[in-house]
């Protein structure tokens, strides 16, 4: 036998279930729990980063049966955590020669109605002043959406802005439009839109209802919380008017679960606290955490003090997401059930979401970005709601995006994390493609987390990820 | 009068000067044409592309010779005189993988090209095997030239050759074909795995080396079993030999010997064709008429290809290793070797005789 | 996998390729038109279990088998998978000790 080497690049190995370790393995997103053999092998690999015949004698000898330990080996080299020589798995960028769409976000207006201190859009505006998206290129939009989607027999609009919901008439005008034409193109449209709720009543209610809107309400935690930085253009916090909105909507029979966002901001950081509130005490079926997109010198960034408490926070909501998949109840952290999904299904991505492909953006003037994140900002469009997507553009921009960084080639964190957010890249180095290199500690400390939670969870209860048990809570 | 007639013929026999040629092909993707007469090699041309070449035709004069290459996947035709790159059909297309198993063969006027094609659908998750074809292209159509027609053909069509015309196209697998090169129409089948002997059951025959140009006889060794003696018996297993008249597309089958050799290819004497030869490890002279193998001598290779000159004095093994050897028709005498320039193995080229 | 426990659906498969979900019959892809069927043995015995048949000598016929991929179970097939494996090697019987092994890539 030569000498073997450690490939790091290509697993990742976490937990003690049962004393042993969970195996990522990165090229395939595959996930194995290592039995005490191959715990053993894999540690003492680690230790030594290179091995040979003679060193696993020495060190295994009366400890384990050679035949198992050669077995063990066998099973890391068919996976490549150990290898020869260095060995990479990269899959080469896939050329993009159509554009079919799924998901097309409408931006109706760049007014909003609040003026909160974090919000991320360059072209807000107070809702006198805002630029709004005319009905013909609304209309014109949808009519794109579905002449692109092709063989997909189901689509959404995402309706945004500024505040959709300052441009309530044209949500119920454009959604009859968009059902009728889906229908007469055989296809079935799903609406969505995400609000500050600030302006929600009970006819808006109603028609969400009844046309099953998707709603993800912006909230950051309790009054005190929230009222920090979702304020009024005139400066007065939200909280009440918000929460009393969202107490009726809850109350409502919406078709599908009603979920929030919180933005985590330098000095609201409180996962668990904002979870309890939201979920426990409002109500909401699922809240999910991000932070606030800012440049690392801005006020509102989160510093390297408030990404260690949002950490801690989100792992210990996860334990007690954790405690209840045990048990086989569902629990309403968003965070935590996406990237359990990932890890069950076994998502490989080679992109970090799907914006481009399958999810584009209109703005206001119908000029087309790669996401709702974009429009309004100097990034460029890949084309016009109706002279179509620029796919020379398009393709060039998803091609160079398969293209994994130096730095992520090397990261067990790449099949979930393919490069991070475009946006966030785009805010801090005006590259959507550079990596963010900020968070990749946090996301490779997240995904580690996430692996051992995964595994605890799967020999605990393996029928918490059968799918058909995961489709019916993403559905409930 | 009639001496003169003779001057005359004989002068002009002389200043045309008329010389056996051996075309073959050779790794990495060379094309080689060889005096027989000189014993030397004259020519070899590159051929363009990747390589690993395997089947060869020509045309009756001898000026293109047509090569399979690309591993299978496209036909270059080089000039014999220039060596440049006359004609190329490159048969895969993106998504589609297209091979072909040596059978092939250009019309004797050297405009048409008939190809029998292995499509292979190259989807994500599974190789779709579609089904098999001859394709037709004219020549004329140069570099980059499509098929002008594709018709369905049978399975496992190792060998092509063309009849009378340019339109009768013989077909070698597991029956022997003749097919409306126009039309794609199966004319006739001559049953082979289908026959139906009485104390015979199936042939086996293996056989991708066209050599049939000199006596215009298609020509291959078979294994067939007998089935009315002892299943344990020397006779229990024939050696066959089958001929095929090109021209009057007739075919015949006769047990020559106890199969106790393997035999790859065989060739029939153009000046007496009730003789043939066939080859593998030995060299065999085979009498048709009297149904049995007359002569046998040692080769001292394996060599998977023979075929033999215009007179009919001698014969030419090839195929395998890098060399060429030349024997004595009449005594099955090694007579002289040519080796390949660059020791390149011949591999599955096919050996091919043309009078220019 | 023998040491190592799949847990989720993607480990599974990479366990167990052959449970991996059918895709059509499998077709057997060449001509077989052979000496002997493809499954013989071929490169150890003859047709008549004996040695003499074999080619002479054996390297005669290494690249006639993978140039074509005739045995695609007991040679490199230079067709297909292996197309660099022979590469500057043309002469079988005196490059023959510099083909190198073939390992199956993942």
């Amino acid at each position: 036998m030569a000498a073997l080497h450690i490939q790091r690049q290509n697993y990742r190995a976490a937990g003690a279930v049962r004393d042993r370790r969970v195996l990522l393995h990165v090229p395939t997103t595959s996930i194995f729990e290592l039995d005490r053999v191959a715990d053993d092998l894999l540690a003492f690999v680690e230790s030594r980063e290179t091995i040979d015949a003679a060193m696993l004698k020495t060190r295994f000898d009366g400890t384990h049966a050679p035949g198992a330990v050669c077995d063990a080996l066998a099973d890391f080299v068919a996976l490549g955590v150990v290898a020869p020589q260095p060995k990479h798995y990269e899959i080469a960028p896939r050329a993009v020669t159509e554009a079919p769409l799924d998901t097309l976000v409408l931006t109706l207006t760049t007014g909003c109605n609040l003026g909160c201190s974090y919000c991320y859009r360059e072209d807000l505006e107070a809702p006198k002043a805002a630029r709004v998206m005319d009905e013909e290129t609304a209309r014109a939009a949808i009519d794109l959406l579905l002449r692109q989607a092709g063989e997909r027999e189901r689509v959404g609009v995402v309706f945004f802005g500024g505040e959709p919901l300052t441009r309530f008439a044209s949500i119920r005008a454009l959604t009859l439009y968009a059902t009728a034409q889906g229908r007469a193109a055989g296809k079935r449209v799903d609406f969505s839109l995400t609000t500050n709720a600030t302006l929600l009543d009970d006819e808006m209610i109603a028609f969400f209802a009844a046309h099953a809107f998707g709603i993800a309400v912006s909230m950051d935690g309790d009054e005190l919380a929230h009222d920090r930085r979702r304020i009024t253009l005139g400066g007065k916090g939200t909280y009440q008017r918000v929460a009393a909105n969202v107490k009726r909507l809850l109350a409502a029979r919406m078709a599908r679960p009603v979920g929030v966002r919180v933005t985590l901001s330098r000095g609201n950081t409180d996962v668990e606290k904002a979870y309890r509130h939201l979920h426990d005490e409002l109500g909401f079926a699922s809240v999910g955490f991000a932070p606030v997109t800012a440049s690392a010198d801005s006020p509102l960034a989160l510093d390297a003090n408030d990404m260690r408490r949002m950490m801690d926070g989100m792992k210990a909501l996860g334990r007690a997401y954790v405690d209840d998949a045990k048990r086989g109840q569902r629990h309403g952290f968003a965070n935590m059930e996406h990237m359990l999904l990932d890890l069950a299904r076994g998502t490989r991505k080679v992109l970090p979401c799907g914006a481009g492909l399958g999810l584009l953006a209109a703005g206001t003037d119908g000029s087309l970005s790669l996401c709702h994140r974009f429009t309004g900002t100097g990034a460029g469009s890949f084309g016009d709601v109706s002279r179509g997507i620029d796919l020379e553009k398009l393709g060039a921009f998803v091609v160079a995006a398969q293209e994994p960084h130096a730095a992520c080639r090397a990261c067990p964190a790449r099949g979930i994390c393919a490069g991070g957010c475009y946006h966030e890249a785009y805010v801090r180095t005006g590259d959507p493609l550079a990596p963010t290199f900020a968070h990749c500690d946090f996301v490779r400390e997240w995904l580690e987390f996430g692996l051992a939670c995964f595994g605890e969870i799967a020999i605990a209860n393996p029928a918490f990820f059968a799918m058909k048990n995961m489709e019916q809570r993403q559905s409930t | 009068m009639k001496y003169w007639l003779g001057i005359l013929l004989a002068c002009c026999a002389l200043s045309a000067a008329a010389k056996d040629f051996l075309v073959v092909v050779s790794r990495p993707n060379l094309l080689h044409v060889i005096d027989l007469a000189a014993r030397t090699t004259v020519h070899s041309f590159v051929i363009p592309g990747d390589g690993l070449p395997s089947a060869v035709t020509l045309p009756k004069d001898g000026k293109v010779a047509y090569v399979l290459t690309n591993r299978n996947e496209s036909i270059s035709g080089i000039d014999l005189d220039s060596g440049k790159e006359v004609f190329r059909a490159d048969m895969s297309l993106p998504g589609e993988r297209v091979k072909s198993m040596m059978a092939m063969v250009v019309s004797d006027d050297g405009k048409l090209l008939y190809v029998h094609q292995l499509p292979t659908r190259m989807t994500k998750n599974e190789y779709e095997v579609m089904p098999t074809r001859i394709a037709v292209y004219n020549t004329a159509d140069g570099v980059g030239a499509k098929p002008v027609r594709v018709f369905p053909a049978p399975r496992r069509i190792g060998l092509l050759a063309v009849g009378a015309s340019s339109d009768r196209l013989i077909a070698l697998g597991w029956d022997m074909y003749v097919i409306d090169g126009a039309s794609g129409r199966i004319d006739k089948t001559f049953p082979l795995r289908n026959w139906k002997r009485d104390g015979m059951g199936e042939p086996d025959i293996l056989d991708f080396w066209p050599q049939y140009e000199q006596a215009r006889m298609l020509s291959t060794p078979y294994y067939a079993p007998r089935t009315n003696v002892d299943p344990t018996s020397p006779e229990a297993l024939q050696l066959g030999m089958l001929t095929f008249d090109l021209d009057s597309e007739t075919m015949q089958v006769v047990e020559v010997a106890n199969a106790d050799t393997a035999i790859f290819s065989s060739v029939v004497n153009p000046v007496n064709k009730n003789e043939a030869f066939a080859v593998m490890n030995q060299i065999s002279r085979i009498d048709l008429a009297a149904k049995k193998v007359v002569q046998q001598v040692k080769a001292d290779r394996t060599h998977y290809a023979i075929n033999i000159s215009s007179d009919g004095k001698e014969l030419y093994l090839g195929g395998a290793t890098d060399i060429v050897s030349v024997y004595d028709a009449a005594t099955l005498q090694k007579t002289a070797e040519i080796t390949i320039p660059g020791h390149r193995d011949q591999s599955t080229s096919s050996l091919r005789v043309v009078r220019r | 996998m023998k040491r190592l426990i799949p847990l989720n659906e993607k480990a599974r498969h990479l366990a167990q390729p052959s449970a991996a979900p059918a895709a059509g019959e499998a077709t057997l892809m060449s001509n077989v038109v052979g000496c002997t069927t493809t499954f013989d043995p071929g490169w150890e015995l003859d047709a008549f279990g004996g040695l003499a048949s074999l080619c002479q000598p054996m390297e005669a016929d290494l690249y006639g088998c993978t140039d074509p991929c005739w045995w695609p179970a007991q040679l490199a097939d230079s067709m297909n998978t292996a197309p660099e494996w022979t590469d500057g090697k043309n002469s079988a019987l005196r490059d023959w000790r510099e083909l190198q092994t073939l390992f199956p890539e993942d």
